[in-house]
């Protein structure tokens, strides 16, 4: 099974390949600007820190690791392209069709066909690289079972990602129209934090690490793994535990939806449907 | 002969939702939302034997693409059995997708910005085609369909006619044992629709391969020398050769008359299409009105300075078809 995977990602990364050697300059664009976005955005909170020394009681590399460790996320999901993710879109616009008539398990089908690992290694090189820094500056000591636990919190940050889009996202399996675009709204509405949550108002940071789980995305684990003061001993393994219960809900939707499609099929094929 | 395909009792229907054009009625329909049930298959019985070819024709919402989707694994029926290849398409997908070729011809295969070898190699790993296999189809593919000139070529750069036969050959690499084709010859011009059409009676006669075909082109599919399944309302009106079919549905006929006079005049057992000069084209039925006595009746009312007679094409005979169905 894992090799099959491989291989299927093989094929993705030689068609990803082949985009960046056909359309160079367009590549090294996307690439920098990317980047320049990703870095941007990391800046802004690293440069509060540093004015003020902290914020809400972070030091200045507790927040560049929760930055670091959100743009590992990001950058990791990033390389499987959109339409892992954008299950709404695929939907509505007929292109499940073309995942469906391939002789592989629809999984292996959405989270190989738009592997693009060349265009986000920027991204992850920056994210481990102030990763590393910032657990140096805290003195993290970087033990296998700590790294271990960094590698299964990063995996559960984007499980939960991807549960809460997927959730979404089988919306358009009843409403392919009116439903289409709802991985991207939900994509929107569940981004990265830039500030540590500490300070914000307990009925909201439940909201921010339930319904719309942008605190699992870096904060939580960040403060988790760092042992920072508000953390229980087992929040380490908060994470992981949402991303059972939420994977196990999308599981559920999703298999209720492809029940639904095989019932009512898609209607319709738009000019966006063409395999990208 | 083997079966490729069984349909049995095969039920299929749809909801479709009712809007209303004025606001009162939209909102009406927040409230009390109305739809109705569009049947695309009415419990239809189809066998296809291995190395079979069978076009499958119909006015639109007849039930064709629905047919095709049940067959390719993406559509499960209301009641009744599919079964392809010995098995289950929706579920035995994962098997059974392997061993078909599908191509819908209003959508493609290929990866778009990407040249077209490439995405066959992609479809090799993907596929799990061993190497001999993909070789030995690449190459038949490619000369068949003649894909060199733009095989380095993204999709995107491609015409419809280049893009539908990259598509084809694409589902051809890896020997499947069933191609669905669904509307491959729309909007292609006269000489891509040739070599498209003579490729699929190619892969029929010399590689046996069961090819089941939709088509709006009657001409398309009477070239193929297929057999002809007709849908109405979903369910088989006709099933058999399209020369039982002109036979069950009378010799109709075209005459052209061209005479010295502007006027047409009047032919009892035919009825007078069109006019154009002093050329004038009736269509009657050859069984009812035998040639002969036409011919004399036209003579004893005009001067006659010429006259044709021909069959009609299998389109207008199909549309007195289709009309004749919705009369009912």
């Amino acid at each position: 099974m894992a090799a099959e995977t491989l291989r299927l990602l093989g094929a993705g990364a030689r068609l990803n390949a082949i985009r960046i050697l056909r359309t160079r300059e367009q590549a090294i664009l996307f690439t920098l600007t990317d980047f320049a976005w990703h870095s941007g955005a990391m800046l802004a909170p690293i440069l509060v820190a540093i004015r003020f020394g902290h914020i809400g009681g972070w030091p200045v590399a507790a927040v560049v690791f929760m930055l670091a460790y959100g743009a590992v996320v990001a950058s990791l999901m990033d390389a499987f392209g959109d339409s892992p993710w954008f299950l709404s879109q695929r939907i509505g616009r007929g292109q499940l069709d073309h995942a469906l008539i391939q002789p592989q398990p629809l999984w292996r089908i959405l989270l190989t066909d738009a592997f693009t690992p060349f265009d986000f290694w920027p991204v992850l090189t920056l994210g481990l690289a102030l990763l590393t820094w910032s657990a140096v500056g805290l003195h993290v000591t970087a033990s296998p079972g700590w790294l271990g636990l960094l590698a299964v919190n990063l995996l559960a940050s984007i499980a939960v990602q991807t549960a809460f889009l997927y959730s979404w996202g089988c919306l358009a399996f009843w409403a392919p129209r009116g439903a289409e675009e709802i991985s991207s709204a939900a994509a929107r509405l569940v981004t990265q934090v830039s500030f540590p949550l500490d300070p914000v108002p307990r009925p909201l940071r439940a909201v921010l690490v339930t319904a719309v789980p942008s605190g699992l995305l870096s904060w939580l684990p960040a403060r988790a793994l760092l042992h920072l003061p508000g953390a229980g001993a087992a929040d380490v393994w908060l994470t992981p535990l949402a991303a059972i219960a939420l994977g196990g809900f999308a599981l559920v939707l999703l298999r209720l939806g492809l029940r639904q499609y095989r019932r009512t099929g898609s209607m319709r094929y738009t000019d966006f449907g063409h395999r990208r | 002969m083997a079966t490729a395909v069984e349909l049995r009792g095969v039920r299929k229907s749809f909801r479709r939702r009712l809007r209303s054009a004025t606001f009162a009625g939209l909102l009406r329909d927040v409230a009390r939302p109305r739809r109705e049930i569009v049947t695309a298959l009415a419990g239809i019985d189809l066998t296809v034997e291995a190395g079979e070819m069978v076009a499958y024709a119909g006015p639109n919402g007849a039930g064709k693409s629905t047919t095709i989707k049940l067959l390719a694994g993406l559509l499960s029926p209301d009641a009744g059995t599919v079964r392809s290849l010995g098995v289950d398409p929706v579920r035995d997908r994962v098997r059974y997708v392997g061993k078909i070729g599908v191509v819908f011809g209003q959508r493609t295969e290929l990866w778009w910005d990407h040249p077209v070898a490439a995405t066959f190699a992609w479809r090799k790993t993907v596929w799990g085609i061993p190497d001999d296999v993909y070789r030995r189809s690449l190459s038949f593919a490619r000369e068949l369909l003649g894909l060199d000139p733009f095989w380095n070529a993204s999709a995107r750069e491609l015409s419809l006619g280049q893009r539908m036969r990259a598509d084809l050959a694409l589902a051809l690499v890896g020997e499947p044992r069933i191609l669905f084709l669904d509307e491959p010859t729309i909007g292609l011009d006269v000489l891509v629709k040739q070599q498209v059409l003579e490729a699929i009676r190619t892969l029929n006669r010399e590689r046996a391969l069961t090819v089941m075909i939709t088509s709006h082109d009657m001409p398309d599919l009477e070239q193929l020398r297929a057999r002809i399944v007709l849908l109405n309302a979903g369910a088989i009106a006709f099933d058999g050769s399209f020369e039982e079919l002109r036979r069950r549905l009378g010799d109709r006929r075209r005459l052209v008359l061209e005479t010295d006079a502007a006027e047409a005049p009047a032919l009892p057992g035919a009825s007078h299409l069109r006019t154009e000069g002093t050329r004038h084209e009736y269509a009657f039925d050859a069984i009812v009105t035998p040639i002969p006595e036409l011919l004399a009746t036209a003579a004893a009312r005009t001067h006659l300075v010429d006259v044709e007679t021909h069959r009609a094409p299998i389109e207008d005979v199909i549309a007195d078809l289709y009309r004749d169905w919705r009369g009912r």
